[in-house]
């Protein structure tokens, strides 16, 4: 690993970092506030529609004529659309920043004649993305910490519930940005690299979003990132996922290490 | 051991071959200039001396060394900068120049402050407010900062003013004469034939020439004005490849052929004409012409060196990619 380009692309990515994770714990205590004064109403509504009720029940794995902890809606925000977007968006920025936007700016010349190897370096940016991925995992932990303090709680809300989604959520970060790496890699531009990991992260939600609906779709189910990623069932039960995060660090591992071969073989175009 | 040596060089996009077995090689502490038009394939040899893309086949080595597997070793003893300089632009060109010197893991303030002196660089504005003579003074600077054993500068002069362009010619005459060793890729010529003790010329993936450029001089054709106190003779020597016939009166020089004088094999280059000045280009011996000018009633005679302008025009118009 090289220090100085690992210090290079953190300080690149920390603003963005920094923004994002700082939305995500404020968008997260708000999320709580909401829960706390909505979130019975919320479920009564839900299960008023059948279709919602599906949506809801296959989305956020919750029971809604069951019994709801307030535990379990509060787990809802580790799965909802803007902590996905939040944490996505500096994912794919910042594992495709070397790989293919260096390439496309025409920086790569520079610093690809470093005495550096390409492996180092796919290795040094590589840890700023996995850097991210962990503080962002834990974002929904802090917030929902922060708002335990703020707002009364009719019952008790215990934050080591929370470790084993945060840890989970963490495994999908870094499926996520592995495989945004390793397109960054295959692509000597940006844009296309960014487009085919977002693809895949939309496939995962489509296909998690129409499993109610389509019979077909829980036969290929296993091919969504998302289905290896169910907080509410980890909260309600306790258990920590280890198959499935076993299941998103194979994913991470093979994609990244595809990246790596490509990336250290690649032939780097002029700009 | 050679700085760069190149042996049997293929590359090839698709059908479209950059580079057809090229080889070539120079000693240490050399400065060469690397000349050839548009797609000649200078940029590709570059980029496989750096390890930036991979040959089809052939050898490329540094120091003796493959470029593929012992790049990062070979890399912290090159400078290099490219045709195209792109930095960072949200960074101030100190910090710039602190980056690469960090990922180098070197010490290079003191160096990085007295090239700034010379090339009048401001290292604390931002490189996106750098005009393109100022980015590629920041490239220079990144080059050479770390004292390498082997610069590659890729057209380091095309944005820069003539005095900025004098202060680098300088530096490198240090760099060379510390023993170190330049490939210096331009397309202006003059600058070249000041610089460089060596040339290499590409022309469409091949090597078309290595050699001194004293000696491709002499080598070369010169350029000859005839005046005969005659009409220009029939015969004209082989060497000979007269352009123009003037003067006031003349046979046909379309009917002068055969017969050559001296040791120069006569012929009939040029098109019907009529005078007693021949105007043309030389190639061969200067013996020969002297020879065959000491046959016949000359009145004057201007022989001229070619500047590097006419060896490369020479090299790249002629179909066979061979002096003309």
């Amino acid at each position: 690993m090289n220090a100085a380009v690992f210090r290079k692309t953190f300080g690149d990515s920390l603003s963005t970092l920094g923004l994002c994770a700082g939305g995500m714990v404020l968008f997260v205590i708000l999320f709580v506030w909401a829960m706390l004064n909505m979130g019975t109403e919320l479920l009564e509504f839900v299960a008023r529609f059948t279709f919602i009720k599906q949506i809801f029940e296959m989305g956020f794995g919750i029971s809604v004529e069951g019994e709801v902890s307030i535990n379990m809606l509060f787990a809802i925000c580790f799965t909802h659309g803007v902590v996905f977007a939040l944490t996505w968006t500096v994912l794919i920025a910042a594992a495709t920043r070397v790989t293919a936007g260096e390439v496309e700016r025409g920086t790569a010349d520079m610093l690809l004649t470093l005495p550096i190897s390409r492996p180092s370096i796919y290795t040094s940016t590589s840890l700023v993305w996995m850097i991210a991925s962990l503080v962002l995992a834990i974002c929904p932990v802090i917030g929902i910490g922060i708002a335990t303090q703020i707002f009364e709680m009719e019952e008790e809300v215990r934050i080591s519930r929370y470790f084993a989604p945060a840890v989970n959520l963490f495994c999908l970060n870094l499926a996520v940005g592995s495989i945004a790496a390793c397109f960054g890699s295959f692509s000597n531009r940006r844009g296309p690299a960014v487009g085919v990991a977002v693809a895949v992260v939309i496939t995962s939600i489509v296909l998690n979003f129409l499993e109610p609906f389509i019979e077909f779709i829980s036969t290929i189910k296993f091919l969504s990132l998302l289905n290896y990623f169910r907080p509410t069932d980890i909260v309600r039960t306790g258990e920590w996922p280890i198959d499935s995060m076993l299941v998103l660090l194979g994913l991470a591992a093979v994609t990244w290490t595809a990246g790596l071969v490509a990336f250290s073989r690649k032939d780097i175009p002029t700009a | 051991m050679k700085p760069i040596e190149i042996s049997s060089l293929n590359k090839s996009y698709g059908n479209h071959q950059v580079l057809r077995n090229i080889s070539f090689f120079f000693e240490k502490g050399k400065l060469v200039g690397f000349l050839g038009p548009n797609g000649a394939g200078k940029t590709t040899t570059i980029r496989i001396l750096l390890g930036l893309i991979s040959a089809t086949s052939g050898t490329a080595t540094v120091f003796g060394n493959d470029v593929r597997t012992h790049g990062s070793r070979l890399r912290s003893r090159i400078g290099y900068l490219p045709g195209d300089v792109h930095l960072y632009p949200g960074m101030t060109g100190r910090r710039t120049l602190n980056f690469f010197a960090n990922a180098r893991r070197l010490d290079c303030a003191s160096e990085i402050r007295r090239l700034a002196h010379v090339f009048q660089l401001n290292l604390d504005k931002r490189v996106r407010s750098y005009s393109t003579g100022m980015r590629q003074k920041l490239g220079l600077i990144q080059a050479l900062m770390h004292r390498p054993e082997l610069l590659i500068l890729d057209e380091p002069t095309s944005a820069l003013d003539p005095l900025i362009r004098q202060s680098v010619f300088s530096e490198l005459r240090k760099v060379v004469d510390d023993g170190r060793t330049v490939l210096f890729s331009s397309h202006s010529l003059n600058e070249v034939e000041e610089l460089c003790d060596e040339v290499i010329i590409l022309r469409d993936g091949v090597i078309v020439e290595q050699q001194r450029i004293e000696v491709l001089r002499q080598q070369a054709l010169r350029k000859v004005t005839i005046e005969f106190s005659s009409p220009v003779p029939d015969v004209l020597p082989d060497e000979l490849t007269a352009t123009r016939i003037t003067g006031a009166s003349s046979t046909s020089a379309a009917a002068k052929t055969g017969q050559g004088t001296g040791s120069a094999k006569a012929h009939s280059p040029v098109a019907p004409a009529e005078g007693n000045v021949v105007v043309g280009a030389w190639k061969g011996e200067m013996k020969t012409l002297i020879d065959w000018l000491s046959h016949h009633d000359v009145k004057d005679v201007i022989i001229e060196r070619p500047d590097l302008n006419d060896l490369f025009i020479a090299y790249y118009s002629g179909e066979s990619g061979g002096a003309v």
